[in-house]
C-alpha cells in the first residue's frame, strides 16, 4: 500500500513513517511541501494521502483542492493543527475523505487510513475474502483453509494490493513503486520474485501474468 | 456606602439653612432697626400730640397745677401687663413744669422722670428699667414733655415681630428637603438604567454603551467605561487570539512527541527505544521552547514598557546577551563582532532591549554559515539610535520581509528549528518601544541586516 506523507514538520513526519513502517504493509513517500504533494499527487499513483494543512508553499486547502479538480480520486486524510468544526467543515466539503486534528494517536490514525483504504475498494467489511484467502489488513496477516500462511509484509502489500484491484491489470512498475516508493533502489526482478513466492504458498493460479504488461488476480465469478 | 442622594440632600440643604440664617438675620437687624425707627417716631408724635393737645384746651389749667402742687393722673382702665392689643407698644407719657414739677402722668408712668430732660431722643436707665423717651421742651409755657416706652416692652415686641418674619423660611425648609430630595432621585433614576443595562450585559459583551438620552452629566462617566470597554476588549481579543496560537502551535510538536512515544512503547530492542525517546524529546524541547516564546510575548504589554524605563547603555546591554549565546555561537563557529560605543545610552525598558537583542542575535547565528561572523553595531545619529545586526545567512527574500513578523510565520525553506514567533516577539517590542524596524540584505547583497531605529528618549 503506498502512502503519501505530506507534513513539513520533520519530528512527526519521522514519527508518523516510522508508525507505518512498524505496522507494516505500508510503503511512505515523504514530501514536505505543498507544491511537490501537488506534482507528485498528479503525475503518480498512490493508494492513501495524509495531508497536513499548514504547509509551505502551498496551502493544504489548496493542494486538495487543485489535485480533486484535476481528477485524483485517492482517498486521503487530512492531519492538522485547526481543530475547529469550521475548519473540519472546510476541509471535508474540500474533498477529504477524513479528518483528524493533531495531536492524534497512532492507532487511531492506522484504523482510520485501513477503513479509507475498505471504503475505497468499495468493502464494507475489514477482512478481504477472495475463494479460500481471508486478508486481514489489521493484523497483516493471510488465512488459507489450513490456516494462516506465514508470508513476510512485502508480500502481504503485493497481494493486498492486487486483491484490492481484482480484474485490472498492474504494470510491474505500479507493483514495484507501491512496494518500495522512492526510497530504495530496487532490483529489476524484485516483484518478479515476490510474486513467485506468493504462488508457491497460495497456488500458481491466483495470480495471473498479462505478458508484456504486469499481473492480475481476476474478480471473483 | 455614601449615597449621592443622601450627600446632595444634606450639602444643599446645610446650605440653604445658613444662607437662610444669614438672611434671618440680617432681616432681624433691619426690622429691629426699622421698628426702632417706628416706635421712636411714636414717641415723637405723642409728646408733640400732648403739646398741641395742651396748647388748644388745657394750658391754663395745667400751668395753674404747677401751683397746686398736684398732679393731674391720666388712668387707664387695665394694668401694663395686660394687654390690650398684641402689638400695642405700651407707651407712658409726663408733663413736667421747669420747676421740676410733675404736672401730669398717666397710671403707667413712674412719678420720677423718665428722662433727663434735655431735648430729642434718649435712652435711659432710670432704676431698674430702661427707657426710650423723647423730650419736647415748651419754652412759651414752660413746659416739658416727656413721652416714653420702657426697654423690655420694646425689645419683647421687636424679638416677636422680627421673629414672626422668620416663620415662613423654618415653614419652607421642610418642604425644600422634600422637594430636593425627589428632585435628586429623579436625576439617579436616569443613572439606574445605565447600571441596569450593565447588570444584564453579558460577562464578554464589551460592545460601548449607548449615548443616546443620557444625562449630560453622565456623559463623561460612560466615555469612561466605554473606553474602559475598548481597552478590555482589546486585551481579550488578544489574549484570545494569543490562546489560539499557542494551542494551534503547541499541536504538532506535542503530536510528534506523542507519536515518538508510542512508536517506542512498540519498539523492538532497548536501543531502539532509546532512540526513539530521543527525538520525543527533542519534540518536549520544541514544545517548552514554544511555551517560553509565548510567555514572553504575552508579557510584552503597554504598562510594562511605560512603567519602567531607565537609562540603559547599549554597549554593554549587548555584551551581556553576547556573552549568553556564546556557547550556541562557538559550536556554529560564529564569530560575534560588537562595534557599540561605550557611552551610548538609551531611555528605554531594559528587559524589552534584552529580549529584542537576544531574539535578532540567536536567529543571525541559527542562519549564519559556519566559520562566519555576525556584526552587531549601532550609532546615534540625529534623536535616534540606529542598531544593525548584520549576518552572511542565506537572508530573507524582499517579499518574505513583511511577513516574517507575523506570528508563527516560518520561512519555507527554513531548515532551522523554531517556534516562528521570534521576529513577531521583535516587532511586538519595537512598537512598545516606539522604535521601527527595517529588514534589507546585508553588505554586498550577502546575508540579513536586522536595522532598529531607536529614539533616545521615548
Amino acid at each position: 500500500m503506498r502512502i503519501l506523507l505530506v507534513e513539513d514538520d520533520e519530528l512527526l513526519g519521522k514519527g508518523i513513517r516510522s508508525g507505518l513502517a512498524q505496522e507494516g504493509g505500508y510503503t511512505v513517500d515523504w514530501l514536505k511541501d505543498g507544491q511537490s504533494a501537488e506534482h507528485a499527487l498528479v503525475t503518480e499513483h498512490f493508494d492513501l494521502v495524509i495531508l497536513d494543512i499548514g504547509l509551505p508553499k502551498r496551502d493544504g486547502f489548496e493542494v486538495l483542492r487543485n489535485i480533486r479538480s484535476q481528477g485524483v480520486q485517492t482517498p486521503l486524510i487530512i492531519l492538522s493543527a485547526r481543530e475547529s468544526v469550521l475548519d473540519r467543515v472546510k476541509g471535508l466539503d474540500t474533498g477529504a475523505d477524513d479528518y483528524l486534528p493533531k495531536p492524534f494517536d497512532l492507532s487511531e490514525l492506522f484504523a482510520r487510513l485501513r477503513a479509507l483504504q475498505r471504503r475505497s475498494a468499495g468493502r464494507a467489511e475489514t477482512l478481504i475474502q477472495y475463494g479460500d484467502i481471508k486478508l486481514d489488513p489489521a493484523s497483516q496477516s493471510v488465512y488459507q483453509e489450513e490456516g494462516r500462511i506465514n508470508i513476510s509484509p512485502r508480500e502481504f502489500a503485493l497481494l493486498h494490493k492486487l486483491l484490492e484491484s481484482t480484474g485490472r491489470v498492474l504494470s510491474r512498475e505500479q507493483l514495484s513503486q507501491s512496494l518500495y516508493g522512492w526510497d530504495t533502489e530496487i532490483d529489476s526482478n524484485a516483484v518478479e520474485v515476490h510474486i513467485h513466492n506468493l504462488r508457491k504458498k497460495l497456488g500458481s493460479k491466483l495470480i495471473q501474468t498479462v505478458r508484456g504488461i504486469g499481473y492480475m488476480i481476476d474478480r471473483e465469478i | 456606602m455614601t449615597s449621592l442622594r443622601r450627600i446632595f440632600l444634606c450639602s444643599i440643604l446645610s446650605i440653604t439653612a445658613i444662607t437662610l440664617l444669614i438672611a434671618a438675620l440680617l432681616s432681624y437687624h433691619v426690622v429691629r432697626r426699622d421698628i426702632n425707627k417706628i416706635f421712636d417716631a411714636q414717641l415723637f408724635e405723642m409728646s408733640h400730640n400732648m403739646q398741641r393737645f395742651n396748647e388748644h384746651y388745657g394750658v391754663e389749667k395745667i400751668s395753674n397745677a404747677n401751683y397746686l402742687n398736684d398732679t393731674i393722673l391720666l388712668e387707664y382702665p387695665l394694668s401694663i401687663e395686660e394687654t390690650r392689643h398684641q402689638y400695642e407698644s405700651k407707651r407712658v407719657y409726663q408733663i413736667w413744669n421747669t420747676d421740676g414739677h410733675l404736672v401730669v402722668r398717666d397710671n403707667f408712668s413712674p412719678v420720677f422722670p423718665i428722662s433727663n430732660m434735655q431735648a430729642g431722643f434718649e435712652k435711659t436707665k432710670m432704676g431698674k428699667i430702661d427707657w426710650y423717651t423723647h423730650t419736647l421742651i415748651d419754652n412759651d409755657t414752660g413746659l416739658i414733655y416727656v413721652s416714653g416706652q420702657r426697654g423690655d416692652v420694646r425689645q419683647a415686641l421687636i424679638k416677636q415681630l422680627a421673629l414672626h418674619d422668620m416663620i415662613p423660611f423654618l415653614l419652607l425648609f421642610p418642604v425644600l428637603g422634600i422637594s430636593i430630595w425627589i428632585i435628586i432621585g429623579h436625576g439617579i433614576k436616569r443613572a439606574k438604567l445605565v447600571s441596569e443595562q450593565l447588570d444584564n450585559r453579558a460577562y464578554d459583551n464589551l460592545n460601548p454603551l449607548p449615548l443616546d438620552n443620557i444625562p449630560e452629566e453622565h456623559v463623561p462617566i460612560i466615555k469612561a467605561v466605554n473606553d474602559l470597554f475598548y481597552r478590555l476588549n482589546q486585551a481579550y481579543e488578544r489574549e484570545r487570539r494569543f490562546t489560539a496560537d499557542a494551542a494551534h502551535e503547541l499541536r504538532t510538536p506535542l503530536a510528534a512527541s506523542k507519536t515518538m512515544v508510542q512508536l517506542a512503547m512498540n519498539a523492538k530492542s532497548v536501543k531502539d527505544c532509546k532512540t526513539i525517546l530521543e527525538d520525543a524529546e527533542n519534540g518536549v524541547n520544541r514544545c517548552t521552547h514554544v511555551v517560553k516564546q509565548l510567555a514572553i510575548l504575552s508579557s510584552l504589554k503597554p504598562e510594562m514598557i511605560v512603567n519602567v524605563k531607565e537609562n540603559i547603555k547599549l554597549g554593554a546591554a549587548t555584551q551581556q546577551i553576547v556573552s549568553e549565546l556564546k556557547t550556541m555561537a562557538t559550536e556554529n563557529n560564529t564569530a560575534l563582532i560588537i562595534k557599540i560605543q561605550e557611552n551610548l545610552e538609551l531611555n528605554t525598558n531594559l528587559a524589552c532591549v534584552q529580549i529584542l537583542l537576544r531574539n535578532i542575535i540567536d536567529n543571525a547565528i541559527r542562519y549564519s554559515p559556519a566559520c562566519s561572523e555576525v556584526l552587531i553595531n549601532a550609532s546615534q545619529e540625529n534623536d535616534y539610535v540606529h542598531l544593525k545586526i548584520i549576518d552572511n545567512g542565506p537572508g530573507i527574500p524582499k517579499e518574505m520581509r513583511k511577513r516574517v513578523f507575523e506570528r508563527f510565520y516560518r520561512s519555507i525553506d527554513s531548515k532551522e528549528e523554531g517556534s516562528g514567533l521570534g521576529l513577531s516577539i521583535v516587532a511586538e517590542i519595537c512598537t512598545l518601544l516606539q522604535a521601527q524596524i527595517c529588514l534589507s540584505e546585508g553588505p554586498g547583497d550577502v546575508g540579513l541586516c536586522v536595522c532598529i531605529k531607536f529614539p533616545i528618549t521615548s
